[in-house]
């Protein structure tokens, strides 16, 4: 049995990435999303697509190590945005985790809820989201 | 410049009927929706979205950097808590954040959560779909946030795959 409490307060390392065009190019197409603001080549117009933060947190297994991801799946998601994402930007990306809830389920068993939090900051370290994530993994 | 982004072919080696051939898409422009041409309770228009196939996983799993190989690896999926390939819980997030865009004309957002009811896998068609549920006015007379709820179904079981909300400012005109 994985004991997940272990993971609370668990952190990835803070790292830094450049907000590629073509990269949001390519997740508008993943998505099957033609909105002209995500595929224009004017970086004043463009913007990332709503979801988009999520690709560059490679830095999220490095803070969940723990987990048998073949017993792991993601829940929740929720991101505040507290302004657009554009492209060019570097930007820094801050993870914890804050919160870890066991559980009984029906179905599977001993289960636990896992809530990471990740605050995506721009070079001047202001925020530009907050999001919160949570995965089940069964213990 | 018109931007033209080169669809490959979106195939499943299981199904034929999800066969699609090459084509080109083209960009889609997009007008923001004003506060006062919300209507609550108001449906917002469907998007059929599919059939899934993995080749579309693959697609997200390459743009989104996720390679966990639940979504992609067969012998891994069939022994994990899945049971067999599913999507991305991230890509049917992004689908709903397609249709929000979609009927409001902007991706800016306030303020987006969804959870995942049910696993997404190859061959469904999802329905993305929602309702005006709250509209908060500025008291200014500016404009204000509307709030939407978002749903991606299952066309041919009628399974809740995906739920959500979207929260956003609005122009008054």
């Amino acid at each position: 049995m994985i004991d997940y409490k272990k993971m609370l307060g668990m952190k990835g390392s803070t790292f830094n990435c450049v907000v590629e065009p073509g990269k949001i190019k390519e997740y508008a197409a993943a998505v099957d999303d033609w909105s002209d603001f995500f595929w224009s080549d004017d970086p004043t117009i463009q913007y990332a697509p709503p979801t988009f933060s999520h690709i560059y947190r490679s830095g999220k297994m490095e803070a969940m190590h723990m987990a048998d991801l073949t017993r792991f799946v993601q829940g929740e998601h929720e991101i505040v945005y507290h302004r657009p994402l554009h492209p060019g930007e570097v930007i820094s990306y801050h993870l914890e985790i804050v919160d870890v809830v066991e559980k009984e389920g029906k179905t599977f068993g001993p289960m636990a809820q896992i809530v990471l939090q990740t605050i995506l900051k721009d070079s001047e370290n202001k925020p530009i989201q907050t999001i919160r994530q949570t995965f089940v993994g069964r213990r | 410049m018109i931007n033209y982004y080169h669809d490959t072919y979106i195939e499943d080696g299981t199904d034929p009927a999800a066969l699609r051939k090459t084509g080109y898409r083209k960009v889609e422009k997009r007008t923001k929706l004003k506060f006062l041409d919300v209507v609550l309770n108001a449906e917002i228009p469907q998007i059929r979205q599919g059939p899934l196939t993995r080749t579309h996983i693959v697609k997200y799993a390459g743009a989104s950097y996720d390679f966990n190989p639940i979504h992609h690896d067969q012998e891994f999926a069939s022994r994990s808590i899945a049971k067999g390939i599913i999507a991305h819980g991230m890509m049917i997030m992004g689908y709903l954040g397609k249709c929000a865009t979609a009927y409001l004309g902007t991706a800016q957002f306030d303020k987006f959560s969804t959870r995942n009811v049910t696993m997404a896998r190859p061959g469904d068609i999802l329905i993305l779909g929602g309702h005006v549920i709250e509209k908060i006015p500025n008291p200014d007379g500016t404009g204000g946030q509307v709030r939407l709820s978002l749903t991606a179904i299952d066309e041919a079981t009628g399974e809740l795959r995906c739920k959500g909300e979207v929260l956003v400012t609005l122009a008054q005109v």
